[in-house]
């Protein structure tokens, strides 16, 4: 790297020229910080002064960079991203993206949330003559021709399919893209077949079409099946992996949604009397104007203007206004550092985001996404047995669990387990949860149990953050679990998020990312992953 | 531009078997897998009723606010629906959250705690 490039950049950053006449790359080596940084860290210091909070910033892109990095040499895991709209869909086959909530719709389901850590690039075509040149490569069932560039199906009697036999992995994402010319009846629907069907959108016009398809195991083909009249012309077809450990839900009232928001109140400009449903913890309540609010229900008094700490029981808090109260904000107590003191609501739908971290929300009643598992993808959450692993926390002195990750059967009666309460680093390998309250991490298994072996089970999940909504509490968990080499070999379970499979158990509350890594790591790695995953919920 | 609004349904045990597979012919995937969370007034099983809440198709929500439309769509669909219209008379439907509704109905989700 030669400085006189950089010179442009500097100048504009900085106004001056930089005259270092030495080894540049090694100087800044020597300082550690990597050379490929200098000109962003220019424009940052031109922008800001070197205070704590560039400092923070300066941290925090070097988190992101090892968070970036971890998967590198091939580990298996995840990465989930709440604040990246890019990686959320509303439906489960990734036809509608997810919109930014809080803009007068209201806060959008996700149906399907993209693993990042692969960076999304597509693989390679699968499909051979997908563009229908030749009269090759696929078998043409009843009805089905290739000529003039095209697929083309007349009615016949009964339905039939064009099929390609691919190379498809169980559980593996697939993004299938179609273009339909003329379609003037019947319906054309892009399968995954042998074993069990998979069935994408069955169309009834023409366009372009992309969605997303889970295979199944036993999937050999991709096929165009068409209703017995569909009479269509299909111009061209890809299909193409999508590498990564996506995460889905089909049932779309079991589908999380996206939110930014944080003030319980509405119509908060100007507010009117209303009651909010709130649970057994501590709020902070603030608005200003020349009038009061009295609190009743949930919690009792009156207030002026101002900020101040209310403690609520489990209920309906009703606050009657007098007089003019204005920019009222109710938010849970310890939700977000740094967030601005105040967000407008103005409806259910419709209220202020910018500065306000994105979260999945899990209602706690079914809400859960699903990672489909395959032969070796997650072996390293099962033990040599084939037994589950479950990771979750019930909040303090509670009995409700609420699932982060689960996998396998855990069944009724389980009875097996254990819980390492926070910042427990008994033995350096086991756990490390950050926790500005105080519940509990509980990690069980459904078929061993005792600590030594689900010490063993568990290879690593490294990160998971989550607002716990019911107690008020903020709890970024980052799991660092780590123990001997993983020794299931074909595990076959889903891994779910937010519910377990058979028990329930389910997450009343927030989760801001997930990065989950199968391999050793060193502690550096946890820290920047801790304060990575603290950044996005803005707990630290 | 789909149109997603809230529900909350709450099912009798008794008919949470025909209930799943209704919602399954109705609304395909996106109705298949409802009804799996367990409740009963004390929050032990075995379970009185079922529950899903979260969003559903606007489209969907209307259907299940008028029987006769429901009724229309289901004999397009070659189901009965004489039990359909049964089922959602006998079920609790609300735009509610969960939590408000289960609290008006003295239903508790049922948790399995797993030891800990």
């Amino acid at each position: 790297m030669s400085i006189n490039s950089l010179q442009p950049t500097l100048r504009g950053a900085t106004g001056k020229e930089l005259q270092f006449t030495g080894d540049f790359h090694a100087y800044w080596d020597q300082l550690g910080i990597p050379p490929g940084q200098f000109a962003e860290r220019m424009v940052a210091w031109k922008a800001l002064p070197q205070n704590a909070a560039w400092i923070d910033a300066t941290e925090d892109a070097d988190a992101a960079g090892v968070v970036e990095g971890l998967w590198r040499n091939g580990e298996q895991g995840v990465w989930y991203d709440a604040s990246d709209l890019s990686t959320m869909f509303q439906d489960a086959a990734g036809m509608l993206p997810v919109y930014m909530p809080g803009q007068g719709q209201v806060d959008p389901p996700v149906g399907l949330l993209l693993d990042k850590r692969l960076g999304l690039a597509r693989g390679p075509e699968l499909l051979v003559n997908g563009e229908f040149t030749t009269d090759s490569g696929w078998t043409k069932n009843a009805g089905w021709g290739i000529s003039g560039g095209a697929a083309v199906r007349v009615p016949d009697a009964t339905v039939s399919t064009l099929t390609q036999n691919i190379a498809l992995s169980g559980g593996k994402a697939y993004v299938v893209t179609y273009s339909i010319s003329s379609i003037s009846a019947g319906s054309v629907t892009p399968r995954l077949s042998g074993g069990t069907t998979v069935s994408g959108t069955a169309r009834v016009s023409a366009g372009v079409y992309t969605e997303i398809l889970f295979a199944a195991a036993g999937n050999t083909r991709l096929e165009l099946y068409a209703a017995a009249i569909t009479n269509t012309v299909i111009d061209s077809i890809s299909v193409r992996e999508l590498p990564g450990n996506h995460a889905y839900q089909a049932t779309t009232t079991s589908r999380p949604t996206l939110s930014a928001r944080y003030n319980l109140l509405m119509g908060t400009d100007a507010l009117a009397t209303q009651s909010v449903n709130v649970v057994a913890a501590s709020y902070t309540l603030c608005f200003y104007g020349a009038g009061s609010v009295t609190l009743s229900g949930a919690a009792a008094g009156t207030y002026s203007a101002g900020s101040r700490s209310i403690t609520c029981t489990a209920g309906s808090l009703t606050l009657t206004v007098s007089g003019g109260v204005n920019q009222a904000d109710l938010r849970a107590a310890n939700d977000g550092v740094g967030i601005p003191p105040y967000q407008r609501v103005v409806d259910a739908n419709t209220y202020d985001t910018v500065g306000f971290p994105l979260y999945l929300r899990f209602d706690g009643v079914d809400d859960n996404l699903t990672i489909p598992s395959s032969a070796s993808v997650f072996a390293f959450l099962h033990n040599g047995s084939g037994s589950s692993v479950h990771i979750g926390f019930s909040p303090s002195g509670g009995a409700v669990y609420h699932t982060l990750l689960s996998s396998g059967n855990l069944g009724s009666g389980t009875t097996v387990g254990f819980s390492v309460s926070q910042d427990d680093r008994t033995d350096g390998r086991l756990l490390n949860i950050l926790n500005n309250g105080s519940g509990t991490l509980h990690v069980s298994q459904a078929a061993v149990g005792g600590i030594s072996n689900a010490r063993r089970v568990v290879s690593i999940v490294n990160a998971v953050g989550v607002h716990e909504l019911r107690q008020g509490r903020t709890i970024v968990s980052p799991l660092a679990v780590e123990t001997g080499s993983p020794s299931q070999a074909a595990a076959s379970y889903d891994l779910m998020i937010g519910r377990a499979p058979q028990a329930g158990l389910p997450l009343a509350g927030r989760i801001f990312g997930v990065i989950i890594r199968g391999g050793t790591r060193g502690a550096a790695q946890i820290v920047a992953v801790e304060k990575f995953l603290s950044a996005k919920a803005r707990v630290y | 531009m789909t149109i997603w609004t809230h529900r909350t349904i709450i099912v009798p045990d008794a008919v949470v078997v025909p209930a799943r597979l209704a919602c399954e012919a109705l609304a395909g995937a996106g109705g298949s897998g409802m009804y799996t969370t367990p409740l009963s007034p004390t929050g032990a099983l075995p379970a009185t009723h079922w529950i899903s809440s979260g969003l559903i198709e606007h489209a969907f929500a209307d259907l299940l606010a008028n029987p006769d439309a429901l009724a229309a769509v289901a004999s397009a669909a070659g189901l009965d629906p004489a039990p359909l219209v049964a089922i959602i008379a006998a079920s609790y439907i609300t735009d509610e959250p969960a939590d408000v509704a289960l609290a008006r109905l003295g239903l508790q989700l049922c948790h399995e705690p797993f030891n800990a």
